[in-house]
């Protein structure tokens, strides 16, 4: 470390014995006084200032001491002062004359050095460095504004470089608020807690500002992620993406890894797992369903939603009970800027939301939709085979209440629910099984609310704990084939502490216990297996009776470090823990995954993890099913690395295996105990994602997967799993034409799914039925599915409203796309069930 | 629960798609089963067998030609267990038989085994295999069975063997309003009953209260070897009040000879419970 003041003594000459008396051997001999004893004089100036000298004249006595200074050479006044003090504390050895020790005087020169700017003192300084993102592109944003503010009240600022990359050297550790403006963006704030000696990343993303004819968006702030594979879909991409009416959990289907469901609108298929392996929550609380019947519309307004994240495997330990992969939706809080709303109209549905502050840390959210098609339908569709009595009506809502009363605390109170009906009568018995005749209708209807409570502390560490409350009541009857009625409680308390040790080390914690009490009824036939072979006729089936009433417990609890060894690497180890009552079994299941930031646009990612799933309750309850199963697991790898290619694009890239085993399947002929964990799978396969913007008004993705999926039952060898698609390619962009013009354009492509043919059939004269006889199990496909949807919207923008007029159309080439077969009654003859025809919606959309 | 409701509602828009574009078991359109009755030899009313008795499996098989001479094979053992029980012999074969037969109704009798070997079963599978060209070779264990040339007629009946249970009295047709005489067979177009090619005229049953024992549905299956009808199963159901009249809209065919064609129009009942009970009646087709 350098002195600040540094000073030279130069000489001291004697006035009267000065070297310009030459010695003389008759002269007196002179010793000069020396300098034994000094102190540095102290620089009291600041900055950059020039060398100085200031010249003194000192009296010295017969003993050493100074007796007397005066400035010869002035410096200034403070300098003058400084040197005089320094050089009164000196010690010299005295003069001597002929030996003896006499008075002197010396002239003395102390010299003040030139200075830089001051160097940084020697106390803890901290940095902290990031990039400015667009939350919805993803995009670098350059010259964006950035203030850190310390506890001690100091302000630090700069600017985004080009690559929207920023970095501040010496702000004071401990906690620090991180403001970051740009134009057309709201602002975004970001407390952390910084660490002496230590870069400190942020990854800061930004919303735009939002404009009447804008959906909004909320900035958020996200911590750099941990999973190996985790989507973050943002509204607006996905609201514009055709074939969804905006609908943005429909876009989750054009993902990489994403299988097409089945045709009942069941929940996606990720990476090759059985659609019901997989969940999906709503702010961490598990919910029945993605999709209203028929697959056409999710159960959440899009406009409510904050994001969407798709995790298809390799999922974080906070999700567990599933061994399939994860879908979160988290809504967002509604806007403090005034109120809003927004209403909607289409053949399929009509919906309607507002929202409003109620003062500066309060504010609430609605909205209600319900479903248009009874209208059409009912007075449409009636023949001599069967009429529609109620078309499908389905309805769902979402509130959130939220209050900040403090910076730190955020405490939310969420209602949401939804419904679905249909009803129809089979005016004659079916000719291919008589046991489909009479009226068929089925409603199920659930509802959740949710209290919850996150605070954030000056440390970045942080708190959220939410208890969720959900009913669910359903009833079906399907003429003489089965009937049901059920309601289901739901309690779930989740906490979860994040702890911010230091940048290079977090710790998350978390306990979750979820509590089914459900009570149902159910005759009919036996509950068909969840993947594989076809079932017998279902008159050949023999019935049963259930009546159950009883409570599930589902403990679980999840530890995760995020350790940066180097700022580059993130490690992610993690345990998961879940336990399951009514099967008396738990499992812990260790899990791993990495990235590292090779350069500031490359990173590598890898995981492994093991994954264990909590048996249905259909699957143990007794009579139909078997308490002594095992939890069904599954061990996850994938790897793969990310690239920004520009600020607008970018491609990940990612292979992927997992291994089953322990899967839940039916025994064969469905005898006792009817479930048994006999079946392993194995899935592999690779997926590329590309989003680009290669200009502003043009913005979209495209994915590939090419994936095999397999199952083994027992005693045989691997085959394929029934909703394998080997090639699994979707595009999606949009264009702003200008004038409130966009049109958007999706394509999908996906291999035909498995099926086991039909080989011949028996005539089972008990029930007047044929019993079909399979051949080679899912040793066949159907042809390849192929869609194209396009959409065309107008939007109208007004001072203080909006108004969009647009035209949806499914399936614009009217593919038929072949799902599966309609077989005669004596399966000798058979014709394709085609998928979705051709199916424009019109709607019109007005914001305020 | 859900899981359930999406497979029945796929299950039903399967069924839904079939409707117009396949037709259904009403046409006797090649030689075919159309049905079983198990009864007690000691009680033809009885389908519910006793251990130990004898016991008589009538098979109806029709043909669009007519009567076809068929050689058959029967074998019968303990019902196989299970939800989704396929029709084939897990355990041993208990009693099994073989023969031939040129009538629509082909008779076979078996030994019911003694209780004690019946090892607390309580149904027996009958499986039957029916050839146009020599006797059919059964496998029971896989029920598969070989002819000379051709695939085989399989068919299977549960005889239920605890319990009580009565087959359904014969069903009485109209055509119209005109009733039809059973088993009636004439030479050529020499039947009682006439209608025009083309004719449209509804087949009608009238379901009694005497049809049916507590609880339970019984299925009506109405078959044709020529024209069109609009369905093949009529049902009523245990909640349903008696009598009750079902209608099944036939359309005779039209391209028939001028001397005529004979039609052959079967009606089973069914009690869901192993009772069953079939009727045969002729109709001439003549311009």
């Amino acid at each position: 470390m350098r002195c600040p003041i540094r000073v030279v003594l130069c000489g001291a000459v004697a006035a009267f014995i000065c070297s310009s008396f030459p010695a003389r051997a008759d002269d007196p001999a002179l010793v000069p006084p020396k300098l034994v004893e000094s102190a540095a004089a102290r620089d009291p100036r600041v900055g950059a200032v020039p060398r100085v000298v200031v010249e003194l004249e000192i009296d010295i006595d017969r003993d050493g001491k100074v007796t007397d200074v005066r400035v010869v050479r002035s410096g200034g006044e403070a300098l003058d002062a400084a040197a005089i003090a320094s050089s009164r504390s000196f010690v010299f050895a005295p003069a001597t004359r002929d030996g003896e020790p006499a008075a002197a005087r010396v002239r003395y020169e102390s010299v003040f050095e030139a200075q830089e700017p001051k160097p940084p003192a020697a106390v803890p300084k901290a940095s902290v460095g990031g990039s400015a993102l667009d939350a919805q592109s993803g995009a670098a944003i350059a010259g964006a504004s950035v203030v850190v503010t310390t506890a001690d009240g100091t302000t630090l600022t700069t600017t985004t470089d080009a690559r929207g990359r920023f970095r501040i050297d010496g702000v004071t550790p401990g906690a620090a608020r991180i403001v970051v403006r740009a134009d057309g963006y709201d602002a975004t704030q970001l407390d952390e807690k910084l660490d002496d000696g230590t870069l400190t990343e942020a990854r800061v993303r930004l919303d735009k500002t939002r404009t009447p004819g804008e959906l909004g968006a909320t900035a958020r702030v996200e911590a750099p992620p941990r999973e190996v594979t985790k989507r973050v879909l943002d509204r607006e991409t996905l609201a514009s993406v055709a074939g969804t009416r905006g609908d943005s959990l429909r876009a989750i289907e054009l993902l990489p890894g994403v299988s097409r469901p089945a045709p009942d609108g069941g929940p996606p298929i990720l990476r090759g797992a059985n659609a019901f392996d997989s969940q999906v929550f709503l702010e961490g609380a598990p919910v029945p369903l993605l999709y209203h019947v028929g697959g056409l519309t999710s159960f959440v307004h899009s406009r409510v939603l904050e994001s969407v994240e798709l995790q298809p495997s390799n999922f974080s330990p906070r999700y567990g009970r599933k061994m399939g992969g994860i879908i979160e939706v988290r809504l967002r809080d509604p806007r403090t800027d005034g109120p809003h709303g927004i209403g909607e109209l289409s053949f399929l549905d009509s919906s309607l939301l507002v929202e409003t502050p109620i003062h500066d840390k309060l504010a609430v959210l609605a909205t209600v939709r319900r479903s248009n098609i009874d209208a059409l339908l009912n007075s449409a569709t009636s023949d001599e085979s069967f009429a529609i009595t109620a078309a499908p009506v389905y309805w769902d809502y979402q509130s959130v209440v939220a209050w900040k009363p403090t910076e730190r605390d955020r405490i939310r109170l969420i209602a949401y629910g939804s419904s679905d009906r249909l009803a129809l009568v089979l005016k004659k018995p079916a000719d291919v099984d008589p046991a489909l005749r009479g009226r068929v209708e089925s409603t199920a209807t659930f509802h959740r609310v949710q209290l919850g409570w996150r605070h954030r502390w000056s440390s970045g560490s942080e708190q959220s704990t939410e208890i969720t409350y959900g009913r669910e009541d359903g009833v079906g009857r399907f003429g003489k084939v089965a009937g049901f009625d059920y309601d289901v409680d739901t309690v779930q308390l989740r906490s979860e502490w994040t702890g911010v040790v230091s940048p290079a080390f977090r710790v998350i914690g978390g306990v979750d216990l979820l509590g089914n009490r459900f009570r149902g009824n159910y005759a009919g036939v036996p509950i068909p297996p969840g993947e594989g072979d076809h079932s017998p006729p279902i008159s050949s089936q023999r019935q049963i009776s259930v009546s159950q009433a009883d409570w599930s417990w589902m403990p679980g609890a999840s530890l995760e470090a995020g350790i940066r060894p180097v700022p580059e690497l993130l490690v992610s180890p993690g345990l998961r823990a879940d336990y399951n009552n009514i099967v008396g079994r738990g499992a812990v299941d260790p899990r791993l995954s990495s990235r590292l930031e090779v350069s500031d646009s490359t990173t590598l990612k890898a995981g492994v993890g093991r994954y264990s799933q909590i048996p249905s309750e259909a699957e143990v309850l007794r009579p139909i099913g078997n308490p002594n199963l095992l939890l069904p697991r599954a061990i996850h790898v994938s790897g793969g690395f990310e690239e920004k290619l520009r600020d607008q694009c970018s491609i990940s890239i990612e292979g992927f295996v997992k291994w089953m085993d322990r899967v839940t399947t039916t025994t064969p002929d469905g005898v006792e105990p009817f479930f048994v964990n006999s079946q392993r799978g194995r899935v592999f396969g690779a997926e590329v994602l590309l989003r680009f913007r290669p200009f502003e008004r043009l913005s979209g993705f495209a994915s590939y997967t090419l994936m095999r999926s397999e199952r083994g039952d027992a005693g045989a060898g691997l085959r394929l799993f029934d909703r394998d698609q080997t090639h699994i390619l979707a595009a999606a962009g949009s264009l702003q034409l200008g004038r409130g013009w966009e049109v958007g354009a999706t394509l999908r492509y996906t291999s035909g799914t498995p099926y086991t043919p039909v080989a011949s059939s028996t005539y089972d004269a008990t029930n007047d039925v044929y019993v079909p006889r399979l051949g080679r199990a899912m040793s066949a496909r159907n042809p390849p599915f192929s869609r194209i949807d396009l959409r065309v919207q107008k939007t109208w923008t007004f001072s203080r409203w909006s108004l969009a007029a647009y035209l949806d159309v499914q399936n614009v080439l009217n593919a038929e796309n072949r799902e599966g077969f309609a077989y005669s009654y004596d399966y000798r003859n058979r014709d394709g069930v085609r998928g979705l025809p051709i199916l424009p919606i019109l709607g019109l959309r007005g914001e305020l | 629960m859900r899981h359930v409701s999406f497979f029945f509602l796929v299950a039903i828009g399967a069924v839904a798609a079939c409707e117009d574009s396949i037709h259904g078991g009403w046409l006797v359109d090649r030689p075919r089963v159309l049905g079983a009755r198990v009864s007690a030899v000691a009680d033809a009313n009885r389908a519910a067998l006793v251990p130990g008795e004898r016991a008589r499996v009538e098979w109806l098989v029709a043909s669009p030609e007519g009567p076809p001479r068929l050689a058959w094979t029967f074998a019968v053992c303990n019902a196989p267990d299970g939800l989704f029980a396929r029709p084939r012999c897990e355990r041993a074969v208990v009693a099994s038989g073989s023969g031939e037969s040129s009538s629509e109704l082909i008779t076979t009798e078996l030994a019911v085994p003694p209780a004690q070997a019946l090892a607390g079963a309580r149904e027996l599978l009958v499986l039957a295999a029916f050839c146009s060209d020599g006797a059919p070779t059964l496998d029971p264990r896989a029920f598969t069975a070989t002819c000379a040339s051709g695939d085989a007629l399989l068919a299977s009946v549960l005889a239920r063997v605890d319990g009580a249970n009565a087959n359904p009295p014969a069903p009485a047709v109209r055509l119209g309003d005109v009733p039809l005489a059973p088993d009636e067979r004439g030479e050529g177009c020499d039947v009682a009953h006439k209608v025009a090619p083309g004719a449209a005229v509804d087949v009608v049953h009238v379901f009694g209260g005497a049809v049916r024992e507590p609880g339970e549905s019984v299925t009506l299956s109405t078959i044709v070897t020529g024209g069109e009808l609009d369905r093949q199963y009529s049902t009523f159901d245990a909640e349903e009040a008696a009598p009750k009249e079902v209608r099944v809209a036939w359309k005779a065919p039209e391209d028939v000879p001028a001397a005529g064609r004979v039609v052959r129009l079967y009606a089973l009942l069914r009690d869901d419970r192993g009772g069953a009970s079939f009727a045969r009646f002729s109709v001439c087709v003549r311009p």
